[in-house]
Parts: C-alpha cells; sequence; structure tokens
C-alpha cells in the first residue's frame, strides 16, 4: 500500500486504510450502482493529490481519499490560475465549517509526501492543504475572560446559523454578514430557502448584550475576529515556505470565501484578489479539469555510490510501469518525484524531475528546494535519496471558460451595508457578470454559488475566462 | 477600552507574530533539533518584562522565558542591541537551550521585548550534545554563558568554544533573525495602535488571561491537598514534597520539605521547576488560556533556596530538566487526583568515538477520569518523536531485536492506564552506554482507586541494570528497555 521508508507511519496508514475503506466502500458501490441505473457512467474519485482515480481502486484503498473534498477545491483553483495567466496565488476555500489553505506556484499545488490528517500520520502524497476553523457556519461566543470568539464550534448546515430558520439560535459568521447587509436575504446559503434576517439580529443580539456591545459592532466585531483567524494562518503558511504573501494574488472561493477576502487582503498587505464567477461550486470545476493519476512510490535509500543515474533509472522505469499499468494505459504521461535530505536530516524535502536523471542534477534541484525552504544550502554535505516516486497520468476534461454569459442575466442595484465601520451605499451587481464587465467597490458582487464583497479602494472588473479581478487603487 | 473584539483580534495579532517568529527561527536554523524537533520557543514582553505571548511547543520553555527576560530587564537597552544567555542560574533552563532576546523600540521609547530560545546540537563541555549523564557542576556540561550583548565579537567567542561552530553561528544568526522579525511586527502593531493604546491592550491581555485562570482555579475545591513522590538518585531516592492550597481563585505550590540539592545533574533551577508547574496548571485548567504573565498572576510557587527544586549554582542540572521537571508536574497533577503517566523519558544514550545515538522512548499515559490512557506515548514534559527502527538501523551500528507495547502494564481501573513500550538494541559493534531513566524502582501511581502502572526495568543481556547506569556493549551484547505503564483511574 505505502511502499516507504519508517514503519510507525507506513504501519499506521495501512492500519487507517484498512479502517476506513470498508464503509467508503459500501457508500462509493452504492453511488455506482444508482448511477448504472440512472444511466450516468460510472463516477470518477478525487484523491487528495488532485488526481482522479476509478470507483473500484478508491473503494479499495480509502486512505487515498482522506483530503478528497479540499484537494477537488484545490484542483480547481490551479486551473484557474493556469487560465488567468497568475504565476503566485493563495487559495482560500470557505465554506460553511471550515476554510482550507493552499497556495499555487505557476498553476500548480504544492504537494507534500506525508502529512498527519487530524492527527493521524498517512505515509502517502498529498496536496498541501492548511485548515482553519473559521466557516460561515463557526460559531461566535463570549469565552469566560470576556473575548468575543468565533469557532471552531459550527452550526453546520442542520440546524445551521439562526438566519436558515431552521432552529439554529446561535449567531454565526453568516449571520453578521446577513446583518450588515453584504448577504442578500436571497443567498443561495440555504438551498434556495430566502434567510430570515430578523432570527440573525436576535442571535447577534443576544451575543451583543452579553458582551455589551451595539449589535452592528458585534455583527461586524464577528467579522474582523473571524477574518483574522484566517489571515493569520495564510501568513504562518506562507512565511514557512519563506516567502513573502505580498507577492501574491488572493484567490478567494467556497460560499463564504469572497465574502471575507478584501478584509484578509489588507490584513496582508495583498494587492490583489481573484474571485471565480463560479467561486461556489469551484469544487464541481476541479473534478471535471482534474487529471487522472497513478502514484507508485519507493524508498531506495541511495547515497554515495548507491546513488548513480543508472540505478535511479532502473527504479523509475519499473516505478512508471507499475504507475501506467494500474491507470490503464501504458502510454499514459509520467513524471518523478525524488525525496531527498542531507545525510544525518531526518525528514525529507521533495524535488521534481525527469524519470532520467543524475545525481548532480538531483543536487542541484534539492539545494535550490533547500534554500528556498530553510534559507540555506550546504554544498559539501552528502546527499541521500531517500524515496522515488513517479506519477502516471491522463490528462482530464476540456473546457471553454467564458462563453455563454448575457448582460441580461445580470441586474444592478444599490443597497445600504455597513462596511469599514460606516453605514455607506454600495452597487451590488446580481448574476454572473460578462467579460469586460467594470467592478469598483464599494460594491457586493452576488455570484450564482457565492457573495464578493468590495469596500472602496478596490477595483477592476470581470476577464474573458470569467475571472473577476480586482486591484488596490489606494 | 478595549472591547470584546479589538480584545481577541489583539489577541490574534499577538499569537501570529509569535508563530511567525518560529518559523522564522525553524526556517533558517541549522541544528535538527530545531529544524526537525523544533526545540524552540518564541515570545513578546511588555516593556516591564511581562510575557504577553508565548508561543509555546516545549513545556520546560513555559516559565523560563520571563525568567531569561528579567535578568537582563534593568540593562542599559538600546535598539538593535540583543542579549544572549543560557545560564541556568540567570534566566536559562539547560545548557543547549540558548535565549536571544532583542529591546524593541518605537522612536525612542523602550515599548517591549522579543525573545526566543533554542536547543542547539551542542554547547561544549567534554560530552558531545553536553547533555552528560554524570556531570556533578554546571562547568562539566558546557559553556555557561552570563547575559551578555551578542554582537559580532560575542558569537566569535562563545561559538569558538563549541563543536561545530559554523552550524552555532548559523543557528545564533537565526535566532537573531527571528527576534528581529518579532520587533519588526510589535513596531508595526504600535505604529497602527498607538503607543497608548498598545500599553492598554498588552494590559487587556494580561487581565484577560489572568480572569481565564481564575475562572478555572475558582472552580477547584477550595482548600489544601499533599502529594509527595521521589527520584532515583544512584544514591538513594530524593523526596518531592508538595502542598498545593487553593484559596478562592488563587493557588498555592509550596515545595518545602523537598530535598536539599544533590551532586548528581538532577538539580532544577527555580525557572524549570516554575515551568513545570505551569505546565501542570495548563493541565487542570484550560489549555486555551494564552501564556501571559498575568495567567500565572494567581499562581504563587514555593520552592526553598538550596533545595532540588530551586538549586545554586554550580550544580549540575542536566538531569533535572528532563527528568525532575516530569515528576515536579507529576506531584502537581497528583495533588489534584490525577493518575500519572510513565513519569520519566528513559534517555539512552549509545556510541562510541564514531557515532553518538541519543534517544528517548515513550511509555503509558495515566488513565483520566473518562477514558483509558494512551499507550506508547511521550507524556508530559517530553514532547519528540519516536526513531524508526528502519532509520535506527540505517545510520547506527545497532539492531533492534524487539520494539513493542508490554502488554498489560498499565494500570488497572475503571479506565486503564496505557502500556509501556520495550525497545531491546544489540550492539553491532562495541558501545559505550549510558541511561537516565526514572520509575525503576517505584510504580507510576494511580488514582481514585485505579492501581499502578508496572514500574520500568532495563536489563543487558537479561541481568537488570538501575535507574541511573553507565557501561560498555561488547559485540552482540543487548540492551533492553522495558518502560513503566501509566496508573489507572478508579477501582476496577
Amino acid at each position: 500500500m505505502v511502499g516507504t521508508f519508517r514503519e510507525f507511519e507506513r504501519a499506521a496508514t495501512t492500519e487507517i486504510d484498512a479502517a476506513l475503506s470498508p464503509l467508503l466502500a459500501r457508500y462509493l458501490h452504492r453511488l455506482g450502482e444508482t448511477c448504472r441505473q440512472t444511466g450516468l457512467p460510472e463516477p470518477r474519485i478525487m484523491q487528495s493529490t488532485g488526481g482522479l482515480i476509478d470507483l473500484e481502486t478508491a473503494a479499495s484503498h480509502a486512505v487515498r481519499t482522506v483530503l478528497s473534498g479540499p484537494a477537488a477545491g484545490a484542483a480547481g483553483a490551479a486551473f484557474l490560475a493556469r487560465a488567468t495567466g497568475e504565476p503566485r496565488v493563495l487559495c482560500m476555500d470557505m465554506g460553511g465549517t471550515s476554510c482550507d489553505i493552499c497556495v499555487v506556484d505557476d498553476g500548480a499545488v504544492q504537494e507534500r509526501g506525508a502529512a498527519a490528517v487530524g492527527g493521524r500520520p498517512i505515509a502517502l502524497p498529498m496536496l498541501a492543504i492548511h485548515t482553519v476553523g473559521a466557516g460561515g457556519g463557526s460559531i461566535a461566543w463570549r469565552d469566560a475572560g470576556g473575548a468575543l470568539r468565533v469557532g471552531p464550534q459550527s452550526a453546520g448546515a442542520e440546524p445551521g446559523p439562526a438566519c436558515y430558520g431552521r432552529g439554529g439560535t446561535e449567531p454565526t459568521v453568516s449571520d453578521a454578514n446577513l446583518l450588515l447587509g453584504l448577504l442578500p436575504l436571497d443567498a443561495p446559503l440555504a438551498g434556495g430557502v430566502s434567510l430570515d434576517r430578523e432570527a440573525a439580529a436576535r442571535a447577534v443580539g443576544r451575543l451583543a448584550h452579553e458582551l455589551r456591545m451595539d449589535p452592528i459592532a458585534c455583527a461586524e466585531g464577528i467579522r474582523r475576529v473571524a477574518g483574522g483567524g484566517m489571515a493569520g494562518a495564510l501568513r504562518v503558511v506562507t512565511v514557512h515556505r519563506g516567502v513573502d504573501p505580498r507577492a501574491y494574488a488572493l484567490m478567494a472561493f467556497g460560499g463564504a470565501g469572497p465574502l471575507h477576502a478584501a478584509q484578509i487582503a489588507d490584513e496582508l498587505g495583498i494587492e490583489t484578489i481573484l474571485c471565480p464567477r463560479d467561486a461556489g461550486v469551484l469544487a464541481a470545476l476541479g473534478l471535471v479539469v482534474a487529471e487522472r493519476r497513478r502514484d507508485a512510490q519507493r524508498s531506495v535509500l541511495f547515497s554515495g555510490e548507491t546513488l548513480t543515474e543508472s540505478a535511479i533509472g532502473q527504479v523509475t522505469g519499473e516505478l512508471a510501469e507499475q504507475a501506467r499499468r494500474e491507470l490503464g494505459d501504458p502510454d499514459a504521461d509520467t513524471r518523478a518525484t525524488y525525496e531527498l535530505r542531507y545525510r544525518g536530516q531526518s525528514f525529507e524535502l521533495p524535488v521534481g524531475g525527469e524519470l532520467e536523471t543524475s545525481p548532480e542534477e538531483l543536487r542541484r534541484g534539492f539545494e535550490a528546494v533547500h534554500e528556498e525552504r530553510y534559507g540555506y544550502s550546504a554544498a559539501d554535505q552528502a546527499l541521500e535519496l531517500v524515496t522515488i516516486r513517479v506519477t502516471a497520468t491522463l490528462p482530464g476534461g476540456r473546457l471553454e471558460l467564458g462563453t455563454r454569459v448575457s448582460e441580461e442575466d445580470v441586474w444592478r442595484g444599490r443597497r445600504r451595508v455597513w462596511l469599514d465601520g460606516r453605514e455607506q451605499e454600495a452597487e451590488v451587481v446580481a448574476g454572473a457578470p460578462a467579460p469586460g464587465t467594470g467592478i469598483y467597490g464599494p460594491s457586493i458582487v452576488e455570484l450564482p454559488g457565492s457573495t464578493l464583497v468590495l469596500p472602496s479602494g478596490w477595483r477592476g472588473g470581470v476577464e474573458a475566462s470569467g475571472m473577476i479581478r480586482v486591484d488596490r487603487v489606494r | 477600552m478595549i472591547d470584546a473584539v479589538e480584545l481577541q483580534v489583539l489577541l490574534g495579532a499577538l499569537r501570529a507574530i509569535c508563530e511567525e517568529m518560529g518559523a522564522v527561527l525553524i526556517r533558517s536554523a541549522h541544528s535538527a533539533n530545531i529544524k526537525e524537533r523544533r526545540d524552540a520557543s518564541t515570545a513578546l514582553f511588555d516593556a516591564l518584562g511581562q510575557m504577553v505571548m508565548q508561543a509555546e511547543h516545549i513545556p520546560v520553555h513555559l516559565g523560563a522565558m520571563p525568567a531569561a527576560v528579567a535578568t537582563v530587564l534593568r540593562e542599559d537597552h538600546a535598539p538593535e542591541r540583543p542579549w544572549i544567555l543560557n545560564d541556568p542560574y540567570r534566566g536559562g533552563t539547560h545548557l543547549p537551550d540558548i535565549t536571544v532576546i532583542l529591546p524593541v523600540f518605537a522612536q525612542d521609547r523602550l515599548i517591549g521585548f522579543s525573545a526566543n530560545r533554542a536547543h542547539h546540537a551542542d554547547v561544549g563541555g567534554p560530552s558531545p550534545g553536553s547533555m552528560p549523564s554524570d556531570s556533578r557542576s554546571l562547568s562539566e556540561e558546557g559553556v555557561v554563558i552570563a547575559p551578555r550583548v551578542l554582537d559580532e565579537a560575542a558569537i566569535g567567542e562563545l561559538t569558538g568554544q563549541m563543536r561545530q561552530p559554523e552550524q552555532r553561528r548559523a543557528d545564533l544568526r537565526a535566532q537573531l533573525a527571528a527576534a528581529r522579525t518579532g520587533a519588526r511586527r510589535l513596531g508595526e502593531l504600535d505604529q497602527r495602535v498607538g503607543s497608548e493604546r498598545l500599553a492598554e491592550a498588552f494590559d487587556a491581555v494580561l487581565s484577560y488571561s489572568e480572569r481565564r485562570t481564575r475562572a478555572c482555579l475558582a472552580a477547584l475545591q477550595d482548600g489544601s491537598r499533599q502529594a509527595r513522590d521521589v527520584l532515583e538518585a544512584r544514591e538513594g531516592d530524593l523526596e518531592i514534597v508538595l502542598r498545593a492550597s487553593v484559596t478562592g481563585d488563587a493557588l498555592t505550590l509550596d515545595f518545602t520539605g523537598t530535598a536539599p540539592q544533590h551532586q548528581g545533574n538532577l538539580n532544577c533551577p527555580l525557572a524549570v521547576t516554575h515551568s513545570a508547574c505551569y505546565f501542570a496548571i495548563r493541565v487542570l485548567t484550560d489549555p486555551d488560556i494564552p501564556p501571559t504573565a498575568g495567567a500565572y498572576r494567581p499562581v504563587e510557587v514555593i520552592a526553598p533556596e538550596g533545595s532540588l527544586l530551586n538549586a545554586r549554582f554550580p550544580a549540575a542540572v542536566a538531569g533535572g530538566n528532563v527528568e525532575t521537571s516530569s515528576r515536579v508536574a507529576d506531584v502537581v497533577l497528583a495533588a489534584f487526583g490525577c493518575a500519572l503517566g510513565q513519569g520519566t523519558m528513559n534517555n539512552l544514550t549509545l556510541g562510541d568515538r564514531e557515532a553518538v545515538y541519543y534517544e528517548t522512548i515513550g511509555g503509558g499515559q495515566g488513565a483520566c477520569p473518562d477514558a483509558d490512557g494512551p499507550s506508547g506515548v511521550h507524556v508530559a514534559m517530553s514532547n519528540t518523536l519516536n526513531t524508526p527502527v528502519e532509520a535506527l538501523e540505517l545510520e547506527f551500528p545497532l539492531r533492534v531485536v524487539e520494539y513493542s507495547l508490554r502488554v498489560a502494564t498499565g494500570g488497572a481501573g475503571a479506565h486503564r492506564g496505557g502500556d509501556g513500550v520495550i525497545r531491546e538494541l544489540e550492539a553491532l559493534r562495541a558501545l559505550d552506554y549510558s541511561l537516565i531513566t526514572e520509575r525503576r524502582r517505584h510504580a507510576p501511581p494511580g488514582a481514585a482507586g485505579g492501581r499502578p502502572g508496572a514500574r520500568g526495568r532495563n536489563l543487558v543481556d537479561g541481568r537488570e541494570v538501575p535507574a541511573k547506569a553507565s557501561g560498555r556493549l561488547a559485540a552482540g551484547q543487548r540492551l533492553r528497555l522495558e518502560t513503566p505503564g501509566g496508573g489507572g483511574y478508579g477501582p476496577a
């Protein structure tokens, strides 16, 4: 199942696989059966790597899918980053219960050879996605010291935020956004149900009373606290990689991401916000465009005399054959990842490369990555190749972006909203605005699946790909 | 007035600064201890030296960072004039932990301090790694750095006395870079909110943490509790005695009656004792309370000078930091009715002139009132990863004969203590070994009628050796460690 060095992580991964697979298999087989009966093709399943596998493989190895949902969103974001030509993008996918963060450089999401998920080690490749417990359903509360807190408790979808009118009474981030006029009453949060402003006001009002604050100030406070948590997480993720967030564009998606993007960009000093017109369904887009993918890996622990071009070539050849066989196509594209370290280190860094490579090339690649991650490299230290991974891929679905939208589907108006601590009038653009449409803050763009909030000081418009791009103009 | 929103935003901002300092430190350091085991802490202080936030990963740094800043507080400070120290009797913990402190100025006014501490792979002295098992005075444990200004000359002079001076220089530069990051961010915060408001904000953060701790302490029953336990020194047991008194929303931890300081290295400077107490208090209250000076205002720790828990210069401290600190946390937890975990890090060093291998081994954790204790984990003051068998056998002349859970060694009870671990190593060539272990003579107690966990055992070729031992393994000889189980909770 795993094929890499370190017995504990390998055994734990195998155990998690054994525990999850029967559960996932039951569900997937039911799903497959229903699809067959209704004449739909057999579904493919998203892995944690951002690549698809067939249903039977997922059913027998569920551990490959632990980050399936976030990986689909990240795959969609990477696709759009390529389409819009933006080389450096910080992505935030904020939904009802959490916010997933990842970094897209040159159109690719950063990967890891292994990671802990829910506190359990998973020794398999996966996208580097960082999750923060902040979403639209995150509950705001007063703690024992009198501070206003948001999350990690979430009202989820049932009963959901108070404004869903399904019996929820706790104030949530969505309730605050609604109260401030940032969310429309017919926002598609609760599946077509119109939102209950009175219920939101009651829930936020109760907390405001507890905190001895004005309800509007309390609602703005909920937004600030939630945004502060996400901005802090984004900062730490970028600093750990040795990059400056100000050099990145912020791509916000998920139902709630675009509501908070401007506030987070402000805190991080980011100058450009990207918001896909399909921000609410980007994970679905990711599923359509993702490549089919299989990974085969083996720990080799080559160093010194054993680290030779021919030894590497032999292993990559065998792994490539295995990965292509599992993918069912002997001509599938392949690429290799080399997990390297200096002798004596206990963790490796991944370096991408060709199947045929030389020790010298590996050292050059490794030292560049080591320099970026750790701020130095050491030409005199011995190099060790711990694990070789070969990835075989077949291209995903082709998609033309930015067509089939007419201005008639868009409604423009104005609305009173609370932004930046004061009540003001904002332009409202509802629908999916066509390429070329200008967007100027303060404005609220009510997209089909999410709502983009832009205070004054942001301006831009819709690109040919359907991406909304706005820049800071102060 | 700092309102509920401002307070939370500020707490978040301070926490983010400390985390960013940590990221810079870990990214640019060279020592494996710092990079891979993250044996480092970062913190921010106000102008009075009160800690306003810490990014804590290492329990033993909790109480020791404030002690470090306190020692340089009265010095003549200037922008860009950083300080360095590791002296356990002046703000340090044990010698490999080096602290760097940078005063933070806004215009000409001192507004606070940015500080960090990191465990260097070596700080000189007779044994590689500077963690000797048999030291009898501080000077046998490495270079002692009294608080001094950290300039290029100091870096050269200090690292010249340590092994791998290039690596040490890189680690110190990483600490400086981290301190500067913290200072820059604190300066930005000052600029954003204004100096008066920043001072007000620091006060709000401190009183907030204090309120949270007091709310938790008030929920504990008033009155006095006692607990005692021992450390297993070569020459006999050393007793630790505690009277813990809760009065309303305040707590006193009084260690009067504890054994005097020891000729070996099981001694704790007062800062380490504070750290262990603060760790136990975080367990007993709410780990979500921000680790600030305010959080510990309601707590008084009394440890008589010259005792094992407030040792005087030049007592050796290498074992105190790793083992005695665990026992201090244990007695505080025991006083409040907790079942105890293995209470030792099972420190093992093996080596010869060519290779030195150091590891700590997990064991059983004590049961909780509502759950079994986990098996085979590091407990309390230790927080490190296991060395994979596959890595160990590759790097060192050792074969792992057995690595397994020591079944049924957790204490019985309504909830069982976790099981200990068996680790048996065969030397493939002659190697010296050194063991600093505990709970070999006395078992980790259970609570509320739960049974104790099993004692640990150390064996060479089947013959038992003491808790603290050193000697030589011939090629083919086997060293076997059986680590303690955790105590059970409630009658079985």
